[in-house]
């Protein structure tokens, strides 16, 4: 995720079209230009380092997280036997493909600088890449040499009952804290902008709701996951299927609370709870299309593409209201042919 | 007890086991077969937990894909490798298999004393060994009151204590079971009434 936000930030930056005002033949003119700012002005150099150095930092937490996966654990036992100087190679070539796309962009600035005459800085850019790399080597290497500690637990505090329908809910503040919170920083910017009020067009506020559950795709995504992989005991529970999806609903209020509270305060008593319905409805359809398409992401995104596409163009036509009758059926009937076929 | 029928399982269109027509009558059965034979597969959608082409019946009346509840209420299941939510403790795990599997907690208490699970049973099951994970799940698959319990290679990472502690469950319990194993339960330790040999995608009952 990391090395493709990169990749396509650089890339972006190289082949963005502008909005007419420069004409074409100018355009490697100034792609140069960023270029030769960046290996002639020290201070553009500097702000180049910090975005590799907060990069490389996140790709250092990366393979520790990684490191630490029990799919991971052979390498404690296996790779620990080589030298330390054949470690630090294969770390070495590890943290060199991650930084790839900078080295790339280097070797076009180092070329750019010969071209113009900029010999130092370009070479600073190449020796602090080569730097950072070295340390991400070095810290893998420790990691996977260490003696490990005892594992961090998140104490879930409270001797209550733990509903099923609350489990995931646990291991979201366990586990996906991370993903929970940037979720929640979407929702508050989509809530911030303007036009999710507007008082004579219901369709605004329910695309809104739309993109506020597209947002928590990811979590609907991992709650599939999480079922599949500690709750698979639940499936030989003598609890009929109207009950499982009812659970699923709980499960997604209580994931929804904040937002569907703000519907119910900012709108009116009808609007708010037409509004959450369909919220729900949607986020019902996300979970129950996982039975069919939640195998993996490459799976999983296109069929939320589509998704997406069609409830917007429901929304637009003004079906709100079929829309949540629909949603809800078409997600029992997922559910209904998916949850018992599972493996 | 048992009666499959047309039973059907295939993973990626590739078939893994298929059992045209077969009764099992009340008892304690073997579940024999080399790695990959299928012995999982079976308990799993025995369990009704995986998904299959086919039937299976329990007791002449209850069918797994029709009467799903009724079924699933006689039919307990330990898995091979137990996984559970990591921060739940032992006792929260008993505490949902009492509420599915109607059992009460003097009954669950009891099973746990008798694996001397005591100490860690409040622990949260991330910080449980392999041993110690197998030992709650085999609690688990007796709570209620099965007509059938399944458990999935029941004798791996157990100590020969707990070993006895679960021969004696067994014999005690009104209970069938299928217990898929590649070591044969101890002479003496366990009658077992027949076994089920897992091999060339099929099922075959080889009575002693």
């Amino acid at each position: 995720m990391l090395l493709f936000m990169f990749v396509t930030f650089i890339s972006y930056c190289f082949f963005i079209n502008t909005l007419g005002a420069i004409p074409q033949n100018w355009m490697a003119y100034f792609q140069q230009l960023i270029t030769i700012t960046l290996v002639s002005n020290p201070l553009i150099m500097c702000l180049f380092f910090i975005v590799c150095l907060i990069y490389n930092i996140k790709s250092w937490q990366y393979v520790s997280l990684q490191l630490s996966g029990t799919e991971q654990q052979f390498i404690y036992y296996s790779s620990t036997a080589m030298t330390r100087r054949k470690q630090f190679g294969s770390w070495f070539y590890v943290q060199l493909l991650i930084n790839m796309p900078a080295f790339i962009y280097a070797l076009f600035a180092l070329f750019i600088g010969l071209m113009w005459h900029h010999y130092v800085l370009p070479l600073v850019i190449f020796s602090y890449l080569l730097l950072l790399t070295v340390t991400g080597a070095l810290i893998y290497v420790r990691l996977a040499n260490r003696f490990a500690d005892t594992p961090h637990l998140t104490v879930i505090p409270g001797r209550w009952k733990k509903p099923l329908f609350s489990l995931f809910i646990y291991h979201i503040f366990d586990k996906r804290k991370l993903t929970y919170l940037i979720s929640k920083a979407f929702i508050i910017m989509i809530i911030s902008i303007g036009f999710v009020r507007m008082p004579n067009d219901l369709r605004t506020s329910a695309i809104a709701v739309l993109l506020i559950i597209m947002v928590h795709a990811l979590l609907i995504y991992q709650e599939h996951h999480f079922e599949k992989d500690y709750l698979s005991f639940m499936r030989n529970f003598p609890y009929g299927i109207t009950r499982i999806y009812f659970y699923s609903i709980l499960t997604h209020i209580v994931l929804l609370l904040p937002e569907f509270t703000w519907l119910l305060m900012a709108f009116k008593p009808l609007a708010g709870i037409s509004l959450l319905l369909l919220g729900l409805s949607m986020a019902q359809l996300l979970r129950s299309i996982c039975y069919r398409n939640g195998s993996s992401m490459q799976v999983y995104l296109p069929a939320l593409f589509v998704l997406f596409l069609l409830l917007f163009w429901s929304i637009m036509y003004g079906w709100m209201l079929w829309l949540i009758l629909v949603n809800f059926g078409l997600s029992f009937f997922l559910f209904y042919r998916g949850y018992f076929r599972q493996g | 007890m048992l009666h499959l029928q047309q039973f059907k399982k295939y993973y990626h269109h590739r078939l893994v086991l298929a059992i045209d027509d077969l009764r099992i009558s009340p008892g304690t059965y073997w579940v024999k077969g080399v790695n990959g034979s299928g012995k999982s597969t079976l308990l799993k959608a025995l369990a009704g937990i995986l998904d299959f082409e086919g039937d299976i019946t329990l007791n002449n009346s209850l069918h797994v894909k029709r009467q799903t509840r009724a079924y699933r209420s006689l039919v307990n299941f330990a898995e091979a490798e137990p996984v559970f939510p990591p921060y739940l403790s032992g006792r929260e795990m008993t505490e949902l298999f009492i509420s599915a599997k109607k059992g009460t907690r003097a009954q669950a208490e009891a099973y746990v004393s008798s694996m001397q699970m005591q100490d860690y049973i409040n622990d949260p099951v991330s910080t449980y060994s392999s041993g110690m994970l197998k030992k709650l799940s085999l609690v688990l698959a007796f709570i209620g009151n099965p007509s059938l319990i399944l458990l999935d290679e029941p004798l791996i990472t157990m100590d020969s204590a707990s070993l006895l502690v679960l021969y004696k469950w067994i014999r005690e319990s009104d209970a069938s079971f299928l217990l898929s194993s590649h070591q044969e339960p101890e002479v003496g330790n366990l009658e077992v009434t027949g076994t089920l040999l897992v091999a060339a995608q099929t099922l075959k009952l080889v009575e002693p």
